[in-house]
Parts: C-alpha cells; structure tokens; sequence
C-alpha cells in the first residue's frame, strides 16, 4: 500500500511538472527548408505542416541553408507568438522534396478582391497546406489536381502570397483590394508615423464588415478549462494525500 | 509549551490537509461534470437529429437549413473520419456551448447559405483530432436538410485578430476554427484554421451563389 502511494504520488507530480514546465520546453521538428534568410527559416514537415521560425544571433545553424534540404530544428516558443529556432541540424528528414505547384498560393485574407505584393519580409501568419505553391504531400489515390490550382489562381486573381515568408507593397484596388500579407504588417504596425498604421484601422474595420463576427474583434477562445482544471485538482490530491501520509506516520 | 506549539501546528496542517481534500475533490468533481454534460448533451442531440437526418433529403433541404437556427441551436453533426471527429454542432460560441459542442461562429453563414460557415471548438475536446487533418481530406455536415461534404484545401496558423479567415471566399466554404499549439495547457497563443471548400450538397438544394463582394 506503501509502495502504490508512493508510485502515485511519483506520477503525479511528474504529469503536474511535465504539464506545466511545458511552456519552457524546447521541441524538435524535421522537414526540409522551404525557404530561409537571415532571420527566418520556414520548414515543412513530413505531414505537410509548416513552421516559420525566427532565427537570431544565438541560433546554431550551418552556414549555408538551401530549399529542400532536409533539417532538424529544435525549437521554444516565444511569448510573444512564434518559434525561435535554437539549433538547426542539416539531414535527417525523410520529407520528400516539396512539390513546386501553382504559382499562387492561396490565402484566406479578405479574398474578395484583387491585390498584389511582392517584396519580402516577416510576417507571423503560417501557411501550412495549401492547394497551390509548396503543397502538404498528396494522399495515396488522390494526386494533386493542376487544374484545381488553376482555378484557384483564377479565383484569387491578383492575390499572391508565398506562405509566410512574402509580403509588401500592397495596391489596394477598390474598398477591399487588400491582401493578406498587408493585413500581417498591419496587424504589426502599431506605433509611430507609420502610415500603414492608418491603413491598420480602416483593414480592422473592414475585417468586421467581412466577417461578420466581430467579438472584440478576435477568433473565438477555443481553450478549455478542462486540462488546467484537471492538472490542478491532481496536484491539490497528491498533496493532500502526502500531508496526511506525513501526518498518519509521525 | 512545545507541545502546545506541535499540538497547534498538527491542527494547521489538518485543516491544510482537509482544504487540500477539497480543492481536488471541486476541481475534480467539475472535470467529471463538464464530460458527463458533454456526453449527455451529445447524446441527445444526436438521437434529436437522427431520425430527421433519415427522414428530410432532398426538398426539405432549404428548411433545414433554416431550422438550423431554431432556438434550439442544434444546426447539425460534422464528422471528420480521418480525424475523430464527430460531434454535434450548436449555435454560438460561448463557454457553454463550447463545452459541450462545436460551435458555429455567430454572423457567418449556415450550411446551404452563401459564403463561409464557420465552426469552432475546443483542441483539448472536439477539435483535438485536426492536428491529424490532411489537405483533401473529406468533412461531412450533416443537418437536418441534408449532408454537405467539404474537402479540405488549406490548413493554416494565425494569430487570434485574424478575423479575416472567416471572410466567405468566391464559392461555399466551410472553416474549422481551434486554439494551437494542440498540447499547449491554458489559453494557447495562436489559432488553427482549417479551410475546406463544399464538393456536394443534398439534393434539391440549389448551388450556394458567389459572394458579392460590394455587398458585403
């Protein structure tokens, strides 16, 4: 009996540390580079997912990183959104080499009408499937449609995007002609004379009237109390018990 | 004295002891409470929706959708197969709803409708299979006016202002809506989106018509 309690409370203060500590933890990912510069590195990885990482003078990386090649990235999470690559190590990725699609990548921004960028720069929005441009691996069977991306590039007529990687001058055309990588920067610039700053509040105000959900003007809070509550309710058990083991054995 | 002191301290830890006692047995008690209610609400929802699912194809499509916004808020089932998912969908997006169901996101469209109906829940409950989500996977929306099937075409991280993911795009769409990272504990910092395009839609129900965009 003894031994079973001990054994438990061992296993819950693991779970309760583990669950708690994982903020702080550092993870691994592996893929293949998709693009990189000096201050980001966007990796795809065997499922198709795409991460962007800010890479910054303590990042351990080899000196040349190419499109394609394979890498393993251990990473953390920064607290202000994002990943922050701490050590990239070239090989070990079993990813095929992402296909080069349509030359349009789709984006979800305020697609209602045309817009263009081009230049390059940071941006926090990841794209990590899409039907044109690099595309997730296609399934077994399900080979992926050219004529689909096509459509897709008509579809999004002037809209062009390459992930998260690409965004810049924007030439509105019209009350909505924006795209989304210009509402990224918007939503970056914030302070000072910036005159995109201007644009910021009159692409909020249009983000509304498109979307028609405006609480607060944020996605929907989709995190449960649940696990919070759990991890929490097992520490106050594991405690109590070890209080009154403590106390039963004096 | 020394005794006294021990005496004192012993009845400090018991009392510490016992509001220990309690705190698990609350915090607990509500994790038991919020699954039973998730799965009793679940469970009634499904068998409400079941024999209209058999019963209403094809013509009465148009007022199933309608009936999606009865005051029961029950709008359909969605059911992910390469992801777990399958649970009902409800109107809203509050903490209740949430917690015991997909909600659909208030103001955007409803299956059948024009434009892009939006769903969201929670990563640790219902949503947590979408980590798994692949592009052309199939989705299936079933309501009351019918099944609409979905197939996936984007997957995406954004930051929680990006409302603009649930702007309607050129056709009828369908975007799922959860916090990520997925095992993150607490309110994660990022959203993920997963956009998928409609392929087919009960009979008897006209094609959606594109959004136009000076009116929206």
């Amino acid at each position: 009996m003894k031994r079973i309690s001990n054994l438990f409370f061992a296993l819950v203060l693991v779970a309760s540390t583990a669950a708690l500590a994982q903020d702080s933890m550092n993870k691994t990912m592996t893929g293949r580079v998709i693009s990189s510069s000096a201050f980001e590195l966007v990796v795809q990885n065997d499922a198709g997912t795409r991460m962007n990482l800010v890479l910054d003078s303590t990042t351990s990386k080899p000196a040349i990183l190419e499109a394609g090649d394979p890498v393993t990235v251990v990473y953390k999470s920064l607290d202000t959104g994002g990943y922050q690559a701490i050590q990239v190590i070239e090989g070990t990725s079993s990813t095929e080499a992402p296909k080069a699609g349509g030359s349009t990548t789709r984006t979800l921004t305020n697609t209602s009408a045309p817009g263009t960028n081009g230049q390059t720069g940071d941006s926090r929005t990841t794209v990590i499937g899409t039907t044109g441009g690099f595309q997730a691996p296609a399934k077994p069977g399900q080979p992926n449609d050219p004529n689909r991306n096509m459509n897709d590039s008509t579809d999004m007529a002037g809209t062009t995007a390459t992930g998260s990687t690409s965004m810049g001058s924007t030439t509105a055309t019209g009350s909505m002609g924006t795209s989304g990588m210009a509402d990224d920067r918007m939503a970056q610039s914030t302070t000072g004379n910036d005159p995109m700053a201007n644009d910021k509040m009159a692409n909020d105000s249009m983000a509304r009237n498109t979307t028609g959900y405006d609480a607060d003007n944020t996605l929907p809070r989709t995190a449960g109390r649940e696990p919070a509550v759990l991890v929490f309710g097992l520490v106050a058990l594991g405690a109590a018990m070890l209080l009154m083991r403590r106390r039963t054995s004096h | 004295m020394l005794t006294q002191t021990r005496e004192a301290i012993g009845s400090g830890a018991r009392l510490f002891e016992r509001a220990l006692f309690l705190v698990a047995f609350l915090a607990l008690g509500y994790v038991a409470w919020t699954r039973l209610d998730r799965y009793s609400f679940q469970h009634r929802a499904i068998s409400r929706l079941a024999p209209v699912e058999s019963s209403s194809p094809g013509a009465s499509a148009r007022e199933g959708v309608r009936e999606a916004k009865a005051p029961s808020g029950v709008i359909g089932r969605l059911s992910i197969p390469t992801a777990s998912v399958d649970a009902i969908v409800s109107e809203g997006v509050d903490d209740r709803t949430l917690r015991r169901a997909i909600g659909h996101i208030p103001n955007t469209a409803l299956p059948g409708e024009a434009g892009n109906v939006a769903l969201a829940a929670h990563r640790d409950t219902f949503f947590r299979g979408l980590e798994h989500l692949q592009i052309d996977d199939p989705i299936h929306l079933v309501t009351t006016g019918g099944t609409f099937e979905y197939v996936v075409e984007e997957l995406r991280i954004v930051e929680p202002t990006e409302t603009e993911v649930l702007a309607p795009g050129p056709g009828p769409t369908l975007t799922l809506v959860t916090c990520y990272p997925f095992d993150f504990i607490g309110s994660a910092p990022q959203r993920y989106i997963v956009r998928a395009r409609e392929v087919a839609r009960p009979a008897g129900l006209r094609p959606a018509a594109s959004v136009d965009p000076d009116r929206l």
